[in-house]
């Protein structure tokens, strides 16, 4: 019985056609409105955050530092939580990388026999979603190892990796129930102006013993699926944008990659928009 | 299967009905008749759970009417089922599925929803009309929808408002015939009537009087005042 109510309520919404056309398109509309500023922050996820999102450590020891110290500062360094690679140099490494790098114009002879240099290390992490303190954390146990003379990190890019993060975050929910509520104010009327419509249907099935669930549930399933290919429709259209707009970004001075959104957001984009509908189809079907 | 005590309804300052007592015992075949704005159509409505009972005792099929909740009036109307003035039918759906919607609603498997509805198509002659929408139907078709639907599922107690109101003689007289199969199934029948011939072809039937708003257990003015007045009990 279930199933076939469920087809009675697809084949109601298209005794309506106009409606079931207009309320299909809001959804669209709503849904693809999202799915831009989903696709910016996507952008923003692959540009920034890889590429500039990391946090990129030089660590400089005092020359002369006991190099067993340091080598047990290494090992503890590659231990460390979030840590994508660590580059290590002994002084004489980075005496063989100056030369190989500066060439004759390296006066070795001037040294007289000695390496000025001190024991350094290269450290880059890929920052830990919601810590945005803790770039500085690491920072500052840089800072207080023994024989550590110097630190630096990138902190400008790390800050704005961090912003980025955090205006994703402070977006994302308050963006996800906008359009939530927007999906759901435009399904949830459209039943319940069907149902209006519908007054003599719905109290003839009451009169002949018809219980919520048989009344409910056709209207139910018609508003999943008004969410269901509304969202569908939103993400072809927007997919349809991606396509126009990538080369378009990839283009001096832009040089964005604009992919498109990752086959799970798509999924829980039309998810979402589909359960909100049926949720929405739900609460207006109470009156009935 | 019907007992009313002191019901009383008013529709603002007018009553509707004013002290209405009888009984319809299980398995009988009762008229229910008066003028027009006797208050024959509220009293069905108040029997079906359509209209609250205001003041009095009314029980039907063992629910006190005056007691009803959600639960309760959904099995009261899966027990008792209508045959509406209007119709009440659905105007954009088939004539099939407007009788198979009372036997539906019941989550009654389709396999057996399909013989039942078919024979009782044939027996009200509709059996050509199967796939029709029932707006195009005429009004004497219409109210044979409607009366199919009502009697398709076999209810414990059937309501009949006027069911012959559009139909010609033989097809009152048809549908009467069916109702009376109906009722030997032990499906006791309540129907509203003003026409005296459809009073006089069932003369074994009680008949309950209402006038001006009051029930006259005394009957019409056939010749069947002993048996009122037991089925009456007022």
């Amino acid at each position: 019985m279930t199933g076939r109510l469920i087809v009675q309520g697809v084949r109601d919404l298209f005794r309506q056609p106009w409606s079931l056309v207009l309320t299909v398109t809001a959804v669209a509309l709503t849904v693809y409105l999202g799915g831009l500023f989903a696709l910016a922050l996507h952008t923003l996820d692959v540009e920034v955050l890889r590429a500039q999102g990391q946090a990129q450590f030089q660590v400089y020891w005092r020359p002369g530092t006991d190099a067993e110290l340091v080598n047990r500062q290494w090992a503890w360094m590659r231990g460390l939580p979030y840590l994508a690679d660590l580059r290590t140099f002994t002084p004489a490494q980075a005496l063989t990388l100056m030369r190989q790098s500066l060439g004759p114009r390296l006066d070795i002879a001037a040294l007289g026999g000695r390496n000025p240099l001190p024991p350094t290390a290269e450290l880059r992490f890929r920052l830990p979603a919601g810590d945005a303190a803790y770039a500085r954390t690491v920072y500052a146990k840089l800072s207080a190892m023994d024989g550590v003379a110097e630190v630096h990190f990138n902190a400008r890019q790390v800050d704005l990796a961090q912003a980025a993060g955090l205006v994703r975050r402070r977006l994302v929910w308050p963006l996800a129930l906008v359009l939530a509520l927007l999906v759901a104010l435009v399904v949830g009327n459209t039943v319940r102006l069907s149902l209006l419509r519908r007054c003599d249907e719905v109290e003839i099935l009451r009169l002949v013993g018809a219980g919520d669930w048989y009344v409910r549930l056709p209207l139910i399933a018609g508003a999943g699926v008004v969410g269901a290919v509304g969202s569908l429709g939103g993400m072809a259209l927007l997919y349809g944008t991606q396509r126009s707009l990538a080369d378009l970004a990839n283009t001096p001075p832009l040089w964005l990659h604009l992919s498109f959104l990752p086959v799970g957001t798509v999924i829980l984009y039309v998810a979402a928009a589909t359960l909100v509908s049926m949720a929405a189809g739900y609460l207006a079907a109470r009156a009935a | 299967m019907i007992h009313i005590r002191d019901l009383s309804y008013r529709f603002g300052d007018r009553y509707a009905l004013r002290g209405v007592s009888f009984s319809v015992e299980k398995g009988r075949f009762a008229f229910l008749t008066g003028p027009s704005g006797s208050g024959k159509t509220t009293l069905l409505r108040i029997l079906h759970g359509a209209l609250p009972v205001q003041a009095g005792k009314v029980g039907v099929a063992g629910c006190d009417l005056a007691r009803l909740n959600a639960a309760r009036l959904l099995q009261l109307r899966r027990d008792v089922a209508v045959i509406f003035q209007d119709f009440k039918i659905l105007a954009d759906r088939s004539v099939y599925d407007n009788i198979a919607l009372s036997l539906r609603v019941r989550g009654i498997d389709e396999k057996y929803v399909r013989p039942r509805v078919e024979a009782v198509m044939a027996a009200l002659r509709l059996d050509g009309e199967a796939g029709r929408p029932c707006r195009v139907l005429a009004g004497g078709e219409q109210q044979r929808v409607a009366i199919a639907r009502a009697v398709v599922c076999g209810p414990r107690l059937l309501l009949a408002d006027e069911p012959t109101g559009n139909l010609d003689w033989e097809l009152a007289l048809r549908l009467l015939d069916i109702l009376r199969q109906v009722n030997a199934h032990g499906t006791t029948i309540l129907m509203a009537t003003h026409n005296r011939d459809l009073l006089a072809a069932v003369p074994e039937a009680p008949i309950i009087r209402l006038a001006g708003g009051e029930a006259d257990p005394g009957g019409y003015d056939l010749d069947r005042a002993s048996l009122d007045a037991t089925e009456a009990g007022a």
